[in-house]
């Protein structure tokens, strides 16, 4: 096997996270030659999905004391005399990772093995002899049915790479917190709730009535300028006379994508969210089969069938740098000249910039049952605004083995909040959920904080290099889609974003 | 939602093996009817699909190319989900790419993760055999191979002169579909798992999501 890497190609692309992977196949699907390179043997980073086997060695990885990095003889032997050159970062991503099997994983359970007898195991055994059947995202996120990814997936047709399941539940607190009930997605089920009374249901009705014609002519409508900045709530309560109870369906509804909204940004959230209604079901939201980890491999091979080539597992080394501009890179012993140099934060040079510091908290949950039970397995989101601070953004997603995330009877429970003045909410909402009596089981639990925010570039940082966002804290892909295109068209202002129409292969 | 024994319309074979084995060549020759003498690292190849007949059983086998991505073994374990069939293949004149076929073969297994590994369904295809004045490997070392691995099928075939091709996907379809009588599916067969259809732009699709 030939295992030389090219001389030249016109864009080396470092880490294949979801950004990267998006701009990978944007590169290669204009034409140009792409280089994509890792140091782990999987795809994905930290936007990859893991069995319980592969999450350990993840952990493991994540816990593993940073090694200074050194500049080999071999490598030096590499630059010219009028060139400079710079170590790639291995920078933290994962922090306070924190894994443990739950007490309750001890517990005894009775099975049927294959021929029907019976016979008692742990629930932590049980579990372990399925390790092949999780798959446990690190970045759970849901996809808008009619977003900015599923518009990228269609006009790109990575789509046929992936299958989706539909969102089928959207959760939120009520009876003062105390309860898990169904938001109602759409008109039917906003009439067949017992949740809300006759007036209310007329009210939400009437609202709905109002942002469809929103959405349309925003400008010639009354009653919402004078409250455009101002709490959404305040504009509900005055305008719709929507309080309470009723009020919350629809913030918290809307709080997954917009947690702490202006009477503005509250209204653009319903109508993305009821745009997105009725598309693929009633649900607005799609996600993955097999976990989100699926979406960067699938831009990948979007890629690699365009010609772009794939190097996991390999030693990353450094830049090259000529007049403050990257001509190459070492990778795998080899110098590769290139134009343009992009990689996920992980590999960015301290020296040419760092991440601003965001925290995104986590908790993984692997659990014996539903949240809230229902006669068919059930995809789920709980807001978990109304019992943690707005900005966090906090909420739960859950599913289970109809979307291929774990064994029959078994429940991946992902929490998801940004990080706020130093605290960890998440922590004290994960335990008000799963610590009552009639809560499920958690069988194992996985803590851990992972990088957000933007990356600051330093005025060193050459004009031809680039650094693509960790995962953010949003809910859904938008940004992700907007920041990989954003840097597709500042580096190459004519071409097109992964444009519609592939010619057919013969 | 019901769900009997399942009907599957839909195949998906995989195809590992080396590069420069001719992979791309006989998914083309078996498809498209097709052959270039010009090698080139695969370009473009993505999956070909072809409907097939099998003991009155219309079926679409959908055969995924590697795209190139095992050149560096690089292959992601997307690649690999819900596959029927996985086929080897080989280069009769090229010995490494036959002693690699053990990794090629393990590789699978890791990442496709099959429940039952003895049993999956793999079928190997030692190709070029019109060059036979170059032969590297014997017939028999290759069924050897194929005896002690539970007696995995053996082919050699020849995409440029489309000796044996035919038969041979004949062959690998009847396995992926007979996988399916076993009833050793390793996920549930969704019926309502969604597929976003570029042409439909997003609109509602009939019979959709269930949920």
């Amino acid at each position: 096997m030939d295992d030389s890497l090219p001389d030249h190609v016109d864009v080396v692309i470092v880490g294949t996270g979801l950004p990267e992977a998006i701009l990978a196949a944007a590169c290669s699907r204009s034409g140009l030659s792409v280089l994509h390179l890792d140091r782990n043997p999987f795809y994905g980073e930290n936007w990859a999905s893991f069995n319980l086997n592969t999450l350990d060695e993840w952990i493991g990885e994540n816990k593993k004391e940073l090694s200074e990095t050194t500049v080999s003889e071999s490598i030096k032997e590499k630059i010219q005399a009028d060139e400079s050159y710079i170590s790639f970062g291995d920078n933290r991503q994962i922090f306070d990772l924190e894994k443990q099997w739950t007490e309750d994983s001890a517990t005894e359970k009775v099975v049927k093995n294959k021929d029907g007898e019976e016979t008692t195991s742990t629930y932590r055994a049980i579990i372990e002899k399925e390790w092949r059947r999780f798959s446990i995202d690190i970045t759970p996120k849901i996809l808008l049915s009619r977003g900015t990814m599923v518009q990228t997936l269609c006009d790109s047709e990575v789509s046929k790479y992936a299958e989706f399941k539909c969102v089928n539940r959207l959760l939120c607190f009520c009876d003062g917190d105390k309860k898990i009930c169904r938001v109602p997605y759409n008109r039917s089920e906003i009439f067949e709730t017992d949740q809300l009374s006759f007036v209310d249901k007329r009210r939400i009705m009437k609202f709905m009535q109002f942002c469809l014609e929103w959405s349309k002519n925003q400008d010639e409508m009354k009653d919402w300028k004078e409250f455009a900045d101002k709490s959404f709530s305040e504009f509900l309560a005055t305008v719709h006379n929507l309080e309470g109870s009723t009020q919350r369906f629809i913030t918290d509804a809307i709080a997954i994508l917009e947690p702490n909204p202006t009477t503005l940004t509250g209204l653009q959230a319903v109508c993305r969210f009821i745009d997105s209604v009725g598309v693929f079901g009633p649900s607005p939201f799609l996600y993955p089969l097999y976990g989100c980890g699926e979406l960067p491999q699938c831009f990948c091979r979007l890629c690699a069938v365009f010609g772009g080539l794939y190097a996991l597992h390999l030693q990353v080394d450094g830049i090259i740098l000529k007049e403050n501009k990257v001509v190459a890179v070492v990778a795998g012993g080899q110098r590769v000249n290139c134009d343009h140099i992009i990689t996920s934060p992980r590999y960015a040079p301290k020296k040419f910039g760092t991440l601003s510091g965001e925290l995104v908290d986590r908790a993984i949950l692997v659990t014996d049952d539903t949240i809230l039970k229902e006669e068919k397995e059930q995809i789920s989101i709980l807001s978990l605004a109304s019992i943690s601070p707005p900005q966090c953004a906090a909420r739960l997603f859950e599913a289970g083995y109809e979307s291929c995330l774990a064994p029959r009877g078994y429940y991946l429970s992902q929490l998801t909040g940004a990080r706020r003045d130093d605290k960890n909410y998440l922590k004290e909402v994960e335990e008000k959920l799963y610590d009552s009596e009639d809560s499920p089981r958690v069988l194992m639990r996985l803590r851990f904080a992972s990088a957000a925010g933007s990356f600051q570039y330093s005025e060193e940082s050459p004009t031809n290099f680039a650094v693509l966002p960790p995962p953010n804290v949003k809910l859904d892909y938008s940004d992700v889609i907007i920041s990989s295109r954003e840097l597709f068209t500042k580096f190459w202002p004519d071409r097109d974003f992964l444009p519609r129409g592939l010619p057919t292969v013969e | 939602m019901s769900s009997g024994p399942r009907k599957k319309a839909l195949l998906k074979v995989i195809i590992l093996g080396d590069s420069g084995v001719g992979k791309t060549s006989l998914m083309n020759q078996y498809v498209n009817k097709r052959f270039s003498n010009q090698y080139k690292a695969t370009i473009g190849a993505d999956f070909l699909t072809k409907d097939v007949m099998i003991d009155d059983r219309l079926v679409t086998m959908q055969i995924w190319d590697t795209a190139g991505q095992e050149r560096f073994q690089s292959l992601g374990v997307a690649f690999y989900r819900g596959a029927d069939c996985c086929v080897l293949a080989y280069d009769v004149t090229n010995s490494t790419s036959f002693k690699n076929l053990d990794s090629w073969r393990d590789e699978f297994l890791i990442q496709a993760n099959p429940r039952d590994p003895d049993h999956f369904p793999f079928v190997l295809l030692g190709n070029k055999m019109d060059l036979e004045q170059n032969r590297a490997v014997s017939s028999k070392r290759a069924q050897t191979w194929c005896q002690s691995k539970n007696n995995i099928p053996y082919f050699e075939v020849s995409a440029k002169e489309a000796l044996n091709v035919e038969s041979a996907f004949q062959a690998i379809a009847r396995d992926a579909l007979a996988r399916e009588s076993q009833d050793s599916q390793d996920f549930p067969d969704f019926p309502d798992q969604i597929r976003l259809d570029p042409n439909q732009n997003n609109r509602q699709q009939g019979g959709g999501c269930n949920c």
